[in-house]
């Protein structure tokens, strides 16, 4: 088979990044370490937009590219926190490698039983049932005080030192390294997914599901697969983020980070991987920017934002971004 | 011998609508078949029931034997049914190539076989299905339902709002399938007398019923049953 086209910014109406100014790519990450290098005492900041951008990433698998608008993510995120954060609240499984892979086959579970209901609907039926289903999680965790701590949250999480070595440190290095390289690791993942036939198909879903189906693709099934993967990933980012705060909240499961973890995506770009890069730390500072400006009001200007943004840049700030590296591009030949 | 494509009594149509009635139609290896009649007759819709995309109220539709008639769409394509909708219904943001990949199994027509039957795809087979011309669109729509290696090709007004010279291209590939011999060709199509010389075999339909089931030579040597089955004169194409 010959080599897979490189989409990893295909975006839904514009051309991908050229061959020679593929560099481009590693700037996000360059800037992370260098943001890291500069001022390591942000570490606990850049771990969690790095926790919320692998969220945001799992979730554009769905809404980006197999077209499945979905309030309900959290869901799966929030099963992954808790059972990372049980296992080792309880001193039954402390290894965070050990606690991450039992998270995220817990959360891919709980994906499936929820993509095999919801996904025989459509639309405005399946977006009620992804709701319904994270509170329905929300509040199992909210009413088992016992096990999960309630409204409280689940406290006393403690995790053994990363792969025998690394102490999770009050500094946050150590959940700054680890949660960088399991965003990495995802992404990679994700890229080589979306870019594979099966990732094809899913783009296929998105933009015709009858032409699929007529075309042999049992499309249900497709989207179960997509749906599962998607919520692996996000228990994925739920097991990182109980390692790094070594506290799980009750809000992980909550319908509020579903449509925050939806709206960062929108803000970014979907169905382009790096939209989330770019949506999660603009939304996270504006969100404290105008949370101090404003405190009141803040959900407002929030708002505001997000309406000039789906009115004038419906790809989100990557779109933008790229529209006008395509203009600079075009104006300088070569 | 029998039928690869075989229709019993077959009314079909959208929800409660019936659009086709009581057609019977039966296609042997290799045969070509061109349906013909005026818009809203139920050309379109007689494939979307062959593909699955309607409701079969009644009768029944078999593909090598076996009954496919209350299979689900991608059954039928994966049992051999490949289909060229009107629409063309490329995915604009797969490039050409994904195009043909997702739908591609097993058998003679490989994606590098679309692109030697189609050589203005081979070169821009990089390009996304959005940046291609309609004509370009269509070659890959009949090269994407190939890909499936069916045995039998449903094509959906092929040549509409083409090129003359685009049509001759896509033209001269129909040719070459029907030569190879083996698949079912069955060509719904506007230009009648085109169609009724590439295919040897016409059925012409009228409010969903066959008014004309036989050899095309009989249809386009007869002025007089050309007018009364199309409501038109030899002039056709």
């Amino acid at each position: 088979m010959t080599r897979p086209t490189d989409t990893a910014l295909p975006g839904k109406g514009m051309p991908a990044i050229p061959a020679s100014k593929r560099w481009l790519e590693a700037v996000p990450w360059l800037l992370a370490l260098g943001t890291y290098a500069a001022a390591p005492q942000y570490a606990p900041l850049l771990t969690q937009i790095f926790v919320m951008i692998l969220f945001a990433m799992s979730l554009d698998l769905l809404v980006g590219y197999t077209g499945i608008v979905t309030l309900g993510h959290a869901a799966q995120f929030g099963t992954g926190a808790y059972v990372a954060g049980i296992l080792a609240a309880r001193g039954w499984i402390t290894d965070p490698t050990m606690t991450a892979v039992i998270a995220m086959v817990a959360a891919g579970c709980i994906g499936l039983f929820f993509g095999s209901l919801m996904l025989r609907t459509k639309g405005l039926a399946f977006l009620m049932l992804s709701v319904a289903s994270g509170m329905f999680l929300y509040e199992i965790a909210n009413k088992a005080t016992g096990i999960t701590g309630g409204d409280d949250g689940l406290q006393g999480v403690v995790f053994s030192p990363l792969l025998g070595l690394w102490e999770f440190d009050f500094r946050g290095t150590t959940a700054f390294f680890y949660s960088f390289v399991m965003l990495f690791l995802t992404f990679i993942f994700l890229r080589r997914v979306v870019n594979s036939p099966f990732g094809w198909s899913l783009r296929g879903l998105r933009e015709n599901d009858l032409r699929m189906s007529a075309i042999g693709c049992h499309n249900y099934r497709r989207r179960l697969t997509a749906y599962t993967i998607a919520s692996t990933l996000a228990g994925l980012a739920g097991a990182v983020q109980a390692q790094c705060t070594g506290f799980v909240a009750l809000n992980s499961l909550s319908f509020e980070l579903s449509g925050a973890v939806l709206i960062m995506l929108i803000l970014g770009g979907s169905g382009r991987l790096y939209g989330a890069m770019f949506g999660v730390p603009i939304y996270m500072f504006a969100q404290d920017y105008l949370a101090k400006r404003d405190p009141t009001n803040w959900f407002l200007w929030q708002g505001i934002i997000l309406l000039i943004l789906v009115l004038f840049a419906r790809g989100g700030v990557l779109s933008l971004a790229e529209r006008g590296f395509h203009a600079c591009c075009r104006r300088r030949p070569g | 011998m029998s039928a690869v494509l075989d229709l019993c009594d077959v009314t079909a149509g959208y929800g409660p609508t019936v659009i086709i009635e009581n057609l019977s139609l039966a296609l042997q290896a290799g045969e070509v078949l061109a349906v013909l009649g005026r818009n809203g007759v139920g050309k379109s819709t007689l494939m979307k029931t062959i593909v699955g995309q309607t409701r079969l109220h009644r009768g029944e539709v078999h593909l090598k034997g076996e009954s496919i008639g209350r299979l689900p769409s991608y059954r039928r394509a994966l049992s051999g049914i490949g289909y060229v909708p009107q629409e063309r219904d490329i995915f604009g943001t797969l490039t050409i190539e994904e195009n043909l990949r997702i739908s591609a199994r097993s058998g003679r027509w490989t994606v590098e076989a679309i692109f030697e039957l189609f050589p203005n795809l081979a070169g821009r087979r990089r390009n996304r299905g959005d940046e291609i011309s309609g004509g370009e669109q269509q070659m890959l729509s009949i090269g994407r339902a190939l890909v499936g290696n069916p045995s039998v090709l449903l094509l959906d007004e092929p040549m509409e709002g083409l090129a003359p010279v685009i049509i001759d291209q896509i033209l001269k590939v129909l040719h070459t399938l029907r030569s190879a011999g083996g698949l079912v060709i069955v060509l719904v199509e506007q230009y009648a007398l085109m169609a009724l010389e590439f295919a040897p075999r016409t059925i012409v339909l009228d409010r969903g019923r066959a008014i004309f089931d036989g050899r095309s030579i009989e249809l386009s040597g007869n002025p007089e049953l050309m007018a009364s089955c199309l409501g038109l004169s030899g002039s056709l194409a």
